[in-house]
């Protein structure tokens, strides 16, 4: 009775372990299956006609079910402590709608039809719904939790909108039979139209963003990690298919409006990460600037694609596969981090935080990594990434097409932009919270546990080892482009006509040398030192929420570009605000001239439906 | 073996070099402002009494502080190892990537900043938060002229550049006279130097780089000052090795002779330019950098006319 007792309480447990031996199995599984490299597609029928599960197998789709297997394993060792941590009353409630959630994403990328993808689509939608839900006494979950399921059904209907494009033109709805097509103007433009508002509306470009800053901090941090780390990635999967494999043949126009898109939410996206105020906005906002960063490579392979340089086309494309497998690895970590974090200090107001790194030298070292590799510092993973990005647009002006030449020059400086208002942002998000002193106190004033570590732990260390060793990661890459990104041995990336070449891993021996020179040379310096306070003008007993405020220290930036914001708020929330006041007050008169509560009008109503049901059982009957 | 033996005897000259060329602007400022002034040879002075004392760390300060100040030195030596001083065989040349050199010189800036919110002091925190406000805002520029370098050479290494830009002639001369003057803003404001810094004053209403700085001293401080020596002659190097590729020849001593002079040709501008204006009001900075990538952006367009 007792072991009972104790094997329910602790069920959750063997659930969460159980589910993270599953993740592990199936990124084991995706390795076979890409070395082998066979293309599988698997039916199966029901019972209704026109239903059938397909899968599809190829490497693409096992590149993205890798990195989700390979997070969702990390996530739940870190789901262990967590909940403990928070201590939610229905564990194996929220354990097993994460689980079915991972698992729902590992089937989208595997669906094969229209129906399949859509049910497993709508299963992951509905799912990170309820996740964000999951608190939902407080007013602001609920709000945000809306607006996500709006919006994010609103992207589904445009998904099936470019669906039907597909099915007009080839009166097929398994995907096996969309490979390689070539379509008329007409329906290209609608597919891209319908494709671009659809994912994009999950991806969260500019403009269709809303949902992603309001949902991700209010969902519980695992969660966060899960939605920005790997469902944002989802429909960018889908967009990789649909632009290179389904559709074969589309002017360059398309990849250059790909390209805008992306450049704007980079920017947008980061300069707003830029002025928020609390943690997991900010990691939210920079989701978004990530993206962008992913669709100015994928735009950039589509001009490519499109002119036919298969060279410059995989080195773009490959640059963003590989961001796609930076983020989903640094931002799940920054997640984790700022969950952890907000365990301890039960806010995740930056204003109220500070100090951290004193009380959690180990949380601080690996949320320290994890920026290092956001704002794409050499020797850490997004620094690759970047700067294969910054090659591929370097290289375009290699091509003759004057739209180039002016889009990418323009695009790069902007990604520099972005890179060094990433790295403010940086500062603001690891100064504020881990430097200095606590603001406010802070009751709970302990490290990361053990499973905290190892998986926080594991995600760090892969941040550094990408880096320093990303010629592996070119490898797996190298099979999903058409010509192969130049690898020299180990230790050199060459991009093409010899154009640039980097040693990531020198520079990362380099480092490590650096750090160990610094840990030496201070265990010297530190014997001769002298400890005292900070200086203050020669006052006493500063307060210690004197400290530098972080309004104060993104004032600079947000007083430079104040028309983004609207009253410190997104512009776009003015917006979508604006226009749906004014299209409710429409409909507002419009119902009292509909319903002007006079007897006769009514009256009238039931005469007409009166005649028109007598005359339709006339035609009918 | 002889490669890198040149590749470590352009870091050492570009290490001992550094301070020297600081009293040099210094000098010339001071001496046309009609005073007599230090010597040129008074930073090192300063280094070496700075490096004999021993610091005073804060005690709310955590290992941040002491690991940043050495991490901003070895980046800043390591991103001083991609650049070409007297010849291209630098000590990073087979992986000496502009991109990859910002991005190394973008590790100092960062650890910099953190230095200054460590201490939990309000001045760290405003040099930190102007700091980074600027650096960001001179990204593009850097960006621009380097695709107008990358356009000119066809290629990103910057060995590679520093040959093609010795054996080849100007292609649009009038090109390069836009990307030096950009240059010459964003160095100007990566080096926390007037009109966007003054590097003499401490007072709360200038501080950038010397509020980010104030809890350093003894040691950490000599390290901080360093390396910020070196990251002017970082950028003095890049340009006069860029946009004045002559007197190249194969005697090594004689390079090195001219790089000095080069070096000394381009720091005048520096020492006229803070003479004759006064430190910009903080958010004109902005206006002064559009201006900068206006420039580097019109730079590049004149390629194509």
């Amino acid at each position: 009775m007792f072991f009972y007792k104790k094997v329910s309480k602790d069920l959750w447990k063997f659930l969460e372990v159980g589910f993270s031996l599953l993740y592990i199995g199936i990124f084991l599984g995706c390795i076979a299956l890409f070395i082998k490299g066979d293309n599988n597609t698997i039916h199966l029928n029901t019972a209704i006609k026109y239903i059938t599960y397909s899968f599809y197998v190829d490497r693409l789709s096992l590149f993205f079910i890798g990195i989700v297997a390979f997070n969702g394993a990390i996530n739940s060792i870190y789901t262990l402590d967590y909940i403990e941590e928070e201590n939610y009353d229905k564990k194996i409630l929220i354990i097993m709608l994460k689980n079915i959630f991972i698992l729902s994403m590992i089937l989208v990328l595997l669906s094969a039809n229209v129906f399949t993808f859509l049910l497993f689509w709508e299963v992951m939608s509905i799912l990170s719904f309820f996740l964000v839900l999951w608190d939902f006494k407080k007013e602001e979950n609920y709000k945000a939790s809306l607006i996500y399921i709006v919006m994010t059904h609103i992207g589904t209907a445009f998904i099936l909108l470019s669906f039907v494009g597909f099915y007009i033109n080839t009166i097929s709805l398994s995907f096996d039979h969309w490979q390689n097509l070539s379509l008329n103007t007409f329906w290209t433009t609608w597919i891209f139209l319908f494709s671009v508002l659809g994912f994009g509306m999950k991806a969260g470009i500019i403009g269709l963003h809303n949902w992603l800053p309001k949902a991700h901090p209010v969902a519980p941090s695992f969660v966060s990690a899960l939605m920005s780390g790997l469902m944002i990635k989802m429909p960018v999967y889908m967009f990789i298919r649909y632009w290179f494999y389904f559709i074969k043949q589309y002017p360059a126009s398309f990849g250059l409006l790909i390209l805008t898109i992306g450049t704007i939410t980079m920017l947008f996206g980061i300069l707003n990460a830029s002025v928020q105020n609390r943690l997991k906005a900010m990691l939210a906002y920079s989701s978004m600037e990530n993206i962008g960063i992913i669709y100015v490579g994928i735009g950039l392979a589509m001009v490519f694609k499109s002119l036919n340089i298969e060279y410059l086309y995989a080195l773009a494309l490959g640059a963003s596969l590989f961001h796609i497998l930076n983020h989903s690895l640094f931002k799940s970590l920054l997640f984790m981090s700022a969950g952890s974090l907000m365990a301890r200090a039960h806010t995740q107001e930056i204003a109220k935080l500070g100090g951290a790194i004193k009380y959690a030298p180990k949380l601080g070292t690996i949320t320290l990594v994890g920026m290092l590799s956001l704002v794409a510092l050499p020797p850490f993973n997004g620094f690759i990434s970047e700067w294969l990005l910054y090659q591929s647009l370097l290289l375009s002006l290699k091509v003759k097409g004057y739209y180039l030449w002016i889009a990418s020059p323009l695009s790069a400086s902007f990604l520099a932009l972005t890179g060094g208002i990433a790295m403010l942002s940086a500062v603001k998000y690891f100064g504020l919270t881990f430097l200095g002193n606590p603001r406010k106190d802070i009751k709970r004033k302990e490290d990361i546990k053990t499973m905290g570590l190892i998986s926080m732990g594991i995600l760090a260390l892969s941040c550094l080892l990408v880096g320093v060793l990303p010629v592996f990661v070119l490898d797996v890459i190298n099979n999903l482009i058409p010509v192969p990104i130049h690898v020299n041995g180990i230790f050199e990336i060459k991009t093409p006509e010899n154009f640039g070449s980097i040693a990531p891993f020198f520079i990362g021996i380099l480092m490590v040398f650096m750090l160990l020179i610094s840990i030496y040379l201070n265990k010297y310096i530190s014997k001769h030192s002298i400890y005292y306070k900070t200086w203050a003008c020669g006052q006493e007993d500063v307060p210690l929420s004197a400290q530098y405020s972080p309004e104060g220290f993104s004032q600079p930036i947000k007083k430079i570009t104040s028309k983004l914001y609207k009253d410190g708020l997104d512009i776009f929330d003015g917006i979508y605000g604006f226009i749906a006041k004014s299209l409710l007050n429409k409909l507002q008169t419009l119902k009292y001239k509909i319903q002007p509560g006079i007897i006769h009008v009514y009256i009238l109503y039931m005469a007409i439906t009166l005649i028109i049901l007598i005359w339709v059982s006339k035609i009918y009957g | 073996m002889g490669n890198i033996v040149i590749g470590i005897l352009q870091i050492v000259i570009f290490i001992a070099l550094a301070p020297a060329i600081k009293g040099f602007i210094h000098k010339i400022k001071l001496n046309l402002r009609g005073q007599k002034g230090p010597s040129i040879l008074q930073p090192y002075k300063d280094l070496i009494k700075l490096f004999r004392k021993e610091p005073v760390i804060s005690k709310d300060a955590s290992f941040i502080s002491k690991i940043a100040p050495i991490v901003v030195l070895l980046a800043t030596i390591i991103s001083a190892s991609f650049i070409p001083i007297f010849s291209p065989n630098t000590l990073l040349s087979f992986t000496g990537d502009v991109i990859a050199f910002m991005y190394v010189l973008g590790l100092s800036t960062f650890f910099i900043a953190l230095y200054g919110l460590d201490q939990g002091s309000s001045f760290g925190g405003l040099g930190s938060a102007r700091e980074m406000t600027i650096a960001s805002l001179a990204e593009p520029t850097l960006m621009m002229i380097m695709f107008t370098f990358s356009l000119e050479y066809g290629t990103s290494n910057i060995s590679e550049i520093f040959v093609k830009a010795h054996s080849h002639s100007f292609n649009v001369p009038i090109a390069y006279v836009f990307s030096l003057l950009a240059l010459f803003f964003v160095s100007m404001a990566e080096n926390a130097r007037i009109p966007f810094d003054n590097p003499e004053t401490h007072l709360e209403l200038t501080m950038v780089h010397e509020a980010m700085i104030l809890e350093a001293s003894g040691k950490y401080l000599a390290i901080f000052e360093l390396s910020s020596y070196m990251k002017l002659l970082l950028f003095i190097s890049i340009a006069s090795n860029i946009f004045l590729p002559f007197l190249y020849s194969s005697n090594m001593l004689l390079n090195i002779l001219f790089y000095i002079i080069k070096v000394i040709i381009f720091s005048i501008p520096i020492a006229l330019l803070e003479l004759s204006v006064a430190k910009f009001r903080f958010f004109r900075i902005p206006d002064l950098l559009m201006i900068s990538f206006a420039l580097a952006t019109l730079g590049f367009v004149l390629y194509y006319v």
